[in-house]
């Protein structure tokens, strides 16, 4: 049984902490929220005072500030240690390796697809192409003696590689159909497609020596062709061979004749690549003169040297490109 | 059954085979016990270990876990059948993800089966044991589960029923029944007639089986492992954890509410002062004997000592009993022999000490005169408030208020020195009012309780543990407030606590248990406020309660020590209960969350700090395993929102918490207690994450782990070509399939196969960057408080943990087959 305690039983201070004890009203949500942001009775905002929040504010950006500078100095230190001509890993030691891919152009706008697909009565369908391709080959159209990078070109033969420095012009109008004044032959229901060796600094092609030891793989028309450019001159040897041809039977059915210009390969003196100023890719325009119209060609160029692996899985030494005209 | 309706006892005893005096044979009873086996419950809630596993494999966070890794495999299947060469980085998630989930629930599964069976040793180690009575000898260590059918039982107060039994003798015996049947009134129960109903059959008491409440939650494997360690630890230092929660909570403990018998003191009694008729005489005095040989006064004391005592002598000289009773019976055996008293005078009847009476009497035959003479013994305001007599210099005169004055003041002297006051009182029952023939009733009393002849008081001591003094100054000293709650005299309370520290002050506030009774709950809460060394006396188990309740509107975690039934209530209620495990009965031990085996406050510093320890440990822990939160997070979001070669992929991120991660901060678990640690103030509102806690981890550590992570991926990008500046927004060319020349920053041109490759090596930068800052971290988190020099670097787990996490991210690298799995790169050592 509780039996109340009379107030004069009390101590004076009981008494007063019984009577006169702040007794605060419970908040309401809304209140408590309110009195976070701003409590006008100690001056804190969202729970901190002015004087809180600039001393809390001022060790933060000093932190950041220090963290970000000393990653920056990092950075930089390490950045001025690089040289800005050549990658530091190189080749064999880098992971990009010794084994050029193959590009080519025009590149499709979807993500992750290879199809040029276009009708060859409808300018609208394959005006896209046509401009990917301008755009693309518009620093090949540059003039000789212009200055800057103009300066370096130099006009290559085989017997006349490029002394140091120096680059290796790529005529744009040795590529018969396949210019642009000739809207790259689209119109006409036999479309160009331009490729490209993927540029490895310092990479040098291994090439076959003589026409008698080309690998069995390749395709015959290639060796055929090989041994007729042999013959006539053994300078082109000297050559990284490309070929293309249907993935599939029905595809090589549909394929149709393909025409290599300006030569069936890339030409050594283009070789090695060194991030000289000015320097371009060689490329070579395969012009299909007759594709059946209506149908999914699928096309797998390989680049053929000795240096040069195959794998189609991995895409190395070899690119795919799916072709439809209607 | 037929021996329910037995009226006669007697044909309960020959259907039995079993006497009524004697009880069985022991040889019988073995007969017995192998034929009707052990006294116990067939467990039915224990899980058979597959379920268990089941149960751990399938709970929560592991589902989810599941599900992705079903959905993972279903799109591998997906892609299988519809395309001619499917990416395998679906087969690979999967497979990592069931193998996490397994693991994952191997280990929890592990840790709870080891706990479980810890927790099932710990249960055999609370001593289960009944009194029984076999070839005529009471033993009290007879243990409960070979108790065979026929054995006599005495049951006493706040003992569990041990077995399902027949009351063939009862006084006063109530049971609680609720376990069975979910009524919560205790039910009288005695020897009467049964009924047919068994449970309802009065004369009948089963024995309850109480649940030991399912502990087992599913708690991260890191908390479990350090808990069961903790406990492991603390059953070595006489202290056992029955609730693993509780060492975390005893971290936490702001007060503790402590007894004061047996726990602060050795619950060693010794007679030290005898008061009678105005006169103090102390034991210890050379001519004490010679003094009283002759005092009429002190026969009779000697008489009504051995009366009323329930303390008995076994032939070898062993005394059984409580500590007060034991105190005075060999005080008594000094001077004459308790037990020929006692046969002098046999027992009649019986009013049993109880807390609210406060008293206790018993009826006696005085053989020679054929006189009744009731005795009675208890606490002295009590005794003195029912005598009108006194015996003086061989005689008896009245009891004036001039002496009654004088006997008060001698009590409050002798409780002053810390002494526990008893008095005795008798009365000579005339025999013709109470002729040979009268029944005496102790539930309805039918003889007189008042106008008793006084015959003095006797003052016990209860010395002092030794290490309890300064256990209370380390506690003290860690913000622990320590209250002492007793039912004995405000006076000894205050010498008790004086002696041992828990008042230092020289006046501080005692409450008593009628003050106590008149307080209100908010005034009781004001007097805890107001003063901060407080001791209780003369309260109730029940005010325990009150004083717990307190104590936690304070918003305090406070941890109660009682060894009584009635401390029951108190021990659940309070946030940790403390029991006793000599002197505690069974049910405050089935209630409490630790059991101290040696009944020792000293022990309950230890588990405070331990319980310190763990939270610090675990913090740690937890603080280790956040921070490589962001340098996870971040890169994601860079890689979305700055268009960047992704610089940590999904398996990376998993070899980092479940591999690397994972040993270090189980081991920090394993850390040594901070120096400190008990020099703090316990942790009020400190949660085991805490804002400025995510702030360190997410705003400071992992800030750098990041820019650590970061300036590998860099490094390693621009040294293939790829300059920073050109990496922003590049993401779009480089995960394109169909792309197969991205020209770096100087000309190169990579192909998709290539790149990937060079991710890969990324990845395998950043995450080598953040499994060394991790390394540098698990030092960091090391301590809290106290500098690394300091502390030193004596974890061996941890260094072993270090190691580990340094062997398994080489192992994920370099090692052919197992770095393609989770897309990681032999890094050069050179980078």
């Amino acid at each position: 049984m509780t039996v109340k305690k009379r107030p004069s039983d009390l101590t004076s201070l009981e008494r007063f902490n019984l009577y006169y004890r702040e007794k605060e009203p419970p908040l309401t949500a809304g209140q408590k929220f309110r009195r976070f942001i701003w409590n006008p009775k100690t001056k804190q905002f969202c729970g901190r005072t002015a004087s809180s929040w600039s001393k809390i504010s001022l060790f933060y950006f000093t932190f950041y500030a220090a963290l970000a500078i000393l990653v920056a100095i990092c950075m930089w230190t390490f950045l001025q240690l690089l040289d800005a001509r050549q990658p530091k890993w190189q080749l064999e030691s880098s992971i990009i390796g010794t084994n050029p891919g193959l590009g080519f152009r025009p590149t499709p706008p979807e993500v992750a697809s290879s199809v040029i697909w276009y009708r060859g009565n409808e300018p609208s369908s394959y005006r896209f192409w046509i401009e990917e391709l301008s755009t693309f080959l518009k620093s090949y159209k540059r003039d000789a003696n212009k200055s800057g990078a103009g300066q370096n070109i130099h006009n290559c033969d085989f017997k006349l590689p490029p002394p140091a420095g120096k680059v290796c012009d790529v005529d744009v109008n040795a590529w018969g159909p396949c210019i642009e004044e000739n809207g790259f032959a689209y119109h006409k229901s036999t479309p160009c497609v331009f490729l490209k060796l993927n540029k490895i600094f310092g990479w040098k092609p291994a090439f076959y020596n003589s026409s008698d030891s080309l690998p069995t793989a390749m395709p015959d028309d290639l060796k055929d062709h090989i041994r007729n450019m042999t013959a006539f001159d053994k300078n082109y040897l000297n050559m990284v061979w490309v070929s293309c041809q249907g993935e599939n039977p029905a595809d090589r059915e549909n394929i149709g004749p393909i025409q290599y210009l300006p030569y069936r390969g890339f030409p050594g003196y283009y070789f090695p690549y060194t991030n000289q100023e000015g320097y371009l890719s060689p490329l070579v325009a395969v012009h299909l003169q007759r594709p059946k119209t209506g149908m999914l060609i699928n096309i797998e160029c390989r680049a053929w040297a000795h240096n040069i692996m195959y794998d189609r899985h991995e895409g190395i030494g070899s690119v795919h490109i799916e072709i439809m005209v209607e | 059954s037929p021996f329910l309706n037995a009226t006669f006892t007697d044909d309960l005893y020959s259907l039995l085979g079993t006497d009524p005096v004697k009880g069985l044979s022991s040889d019988r009873a073995n007969e017995l016990l192998d034929y009707y086996g052990p006294n116990t419950l067939t467990p039915t809630t224990q899980y058979l270990w597959p379920r268990l596993l089941f149960k751990s494999l399938c709970t929560g966070f592991s589902i989810l876990i599941w599900l992705g890794a079903i959905l993972c495999l279903a799109a591998y299947l997906i892609e299988l059948s519809t395309k001619p060469d499917p990416c395998t980085d679906n087969l690979y998630l999967g497979c990592v993800l069931i193998a996490v989930d397994v693991i994952c629930g191997l280990f929890s599964f592990f840790q709870n089966y080891k706990s479980s069976k810890i927790m099932k040793t710990f249960n055999n180690l609370i001593p289960t044991y009944a009194k029984c009575t076999r070839d005529g000898v009471l033993s009290t260590d007879t243990e409960v589960h070979n108790l065979v059918k026929g054995d006599l039982v005495n049951v006493e107060i706040g003992d569990v029923i041990p077995a399902d039994i027949r009351i063939i003798e009862s006084k006063g015996f109530k049971v609680d029944n609720s376990s069975l049947t979910g009524e919560c009134v205790a039910v009288a129960r005695s020897n009467t007639e049964g009924t047919p109903n068994i449970l309802e059959s009065p004369n009948v008491a089963f024995s309850s089986a109480l649940c030991v409440e399912g502990w087992a939650k599913g708690l991260q494997p890191t908390v479990t492992a350090s808990l069961t360690l903790t406990a492991k630890r603390m059953v070595a230092k006489k202290c056992l954890v029955k609730n693993l929660e509780a060492i975390e909570a005893l971290g936490a403990c702001t007060t503790i509410c402590s007894d004061k018998t047996g726990t602060l003191t050795e619950n060693k009694m010794c007679v030290v002062h005898i008061w009678m008729s105005d006169k103090t005489y102390s034991v210890l005095d050379d001519n004490f004997e010679s003094t009283l040989r002759n005092d009429q006064g002190f026969a009779s004391l000697k008489i009504c000592g051995a009366l009323c005592s329930n303390a008995s002598v076994s032939s070898d000289g062993v005394m059984r009993g409580d500590a007060s009773e034991k105190a005075i019976l060999s005080f008594l055996i000094k001077f004459d022999d308790p037990v020929a008293i006692r046969k002098r005078y046999p027992k009649i009847a019986e009013i049993p000490f109880n807390s609210v009476n406060k008293y206790q009497v018993s009826v006696h035959l005085e053989v020679s005169s054929s006189k009744y003479i009731i005795v009675m013994k208890g606490a002295p305001e009590c005794i003195v408030s029912k005598c009108s007599t006194l015996i003086h210099n061989n005689s008896t005169i009245n009891m004036s208020a001039k002496i009654k004055e004088a006997a008060n003041t001698a009590i409050e002297n002798l409780a002053n020195t810390g002494e526990r006051i008893l008095a005795f009182a008798d009365c000579i029952l005339n025999p013709k009012e109470f002729p040979l023939d009268y029944k005496f009733d102790t539930e309805d009393v039918n003889f007189p309780l008042k106008n008793l002849r006084f015959l003095g008081v006797i003052g016990l001591k209860d010395p002092p543990r030794e290490e309890v003094r300064y256990a209370i100054e380390r506690v003290r000293e860690a913000g622990v407030r320590v209250m002492m709650i007793t039912g004995d005299h405000p006076a000894t309370a205050r010498a008790v606590a004086h002696e041992v520290g828990i008042g230092t002050a020289p006046n501080f506030h005692v409450v008593t248990g009628t003050e106590l009774r008149n307080m209100t709950p908010d005034l009781l809460y004001l007097t805890l406020e107001k003063h901060y060394e407080i001791v209780f006396a003369r309260t109730s188990p029940t005010q325990k309660l009150q004083i717990v309740e307190a104590c936690q509107r304070q918003g305090g975690v406070v941890a109660v020590t009682g060894d009584g039934v009635n401390d029951a209530p108190a021990l659940r209620r309070a946030d940790i209960g403390i029991s006793m495990g000599i002197t505690g009965s069974q049910v405050s031990k089935q209630t409490a969350d630790i059991i101290l085996m040696d009944d020792n406050f000293a022990t309950i510093v230890t588990g405070i700090e331990e319980g310190r320890k763990i939270f610090d440990n675990l913090k740690k822990s937890v603080c280790y395993i956040l921070i490589s939160n962001v340098p996870e997070i971040i890169p994601v979001l860079m890689f979305i929102l700055f268009s960047i070669p992704l610089p940590l992929g999904v398996m990376t991120i998993l070899c980092v918490d479940l591999g690397t991660d994972m040993w270090p901060a189980v081991s920090l678990s394993y850390e040594q207690a901070e120096q400190d640690v008990m020099a703090r103030p316990p942790r009020s509102s400190d949660p085991l994450v805490s804002a400025c806690m995510l702030r360190l981890v997410y705003g400071h550590l992992g800030l750098i782990e990041f820019a650590a992570g970061m300036f590998a991926y860099f490094i390693v990008m621009a040294e293939h070509g790829f300059y920073p500046s050109d990496l922003f927004g590049i993401r779009d060319k480089w995960d394109n399939v169909a792309v197969s020349d991205v020209e770096d920053s100087l000309g190169q041109e990579w192909t998709y196969a290539e790149r990937k490759e060079l991710e890969r090596a990324c990845q395998a930068a950043y995450f080598v960057a953040v499994v060394i800052t991790q390394m540098m971290n698990g030092i960091i988190c090391k301590t809290r408080y106290n500098s690394l020099l300091h502390v030193g670097m004596k974890n061996n787990v941890l260094k072993m943990g270090l190691l580990v996490e340094l062997m398994l991210a080489c192992v994920v690298c370099y090692v052919p087959g197992v770095n393609t799995f989770f897309r990681t790169y032999p890094l050069r050592l050179r980078w």
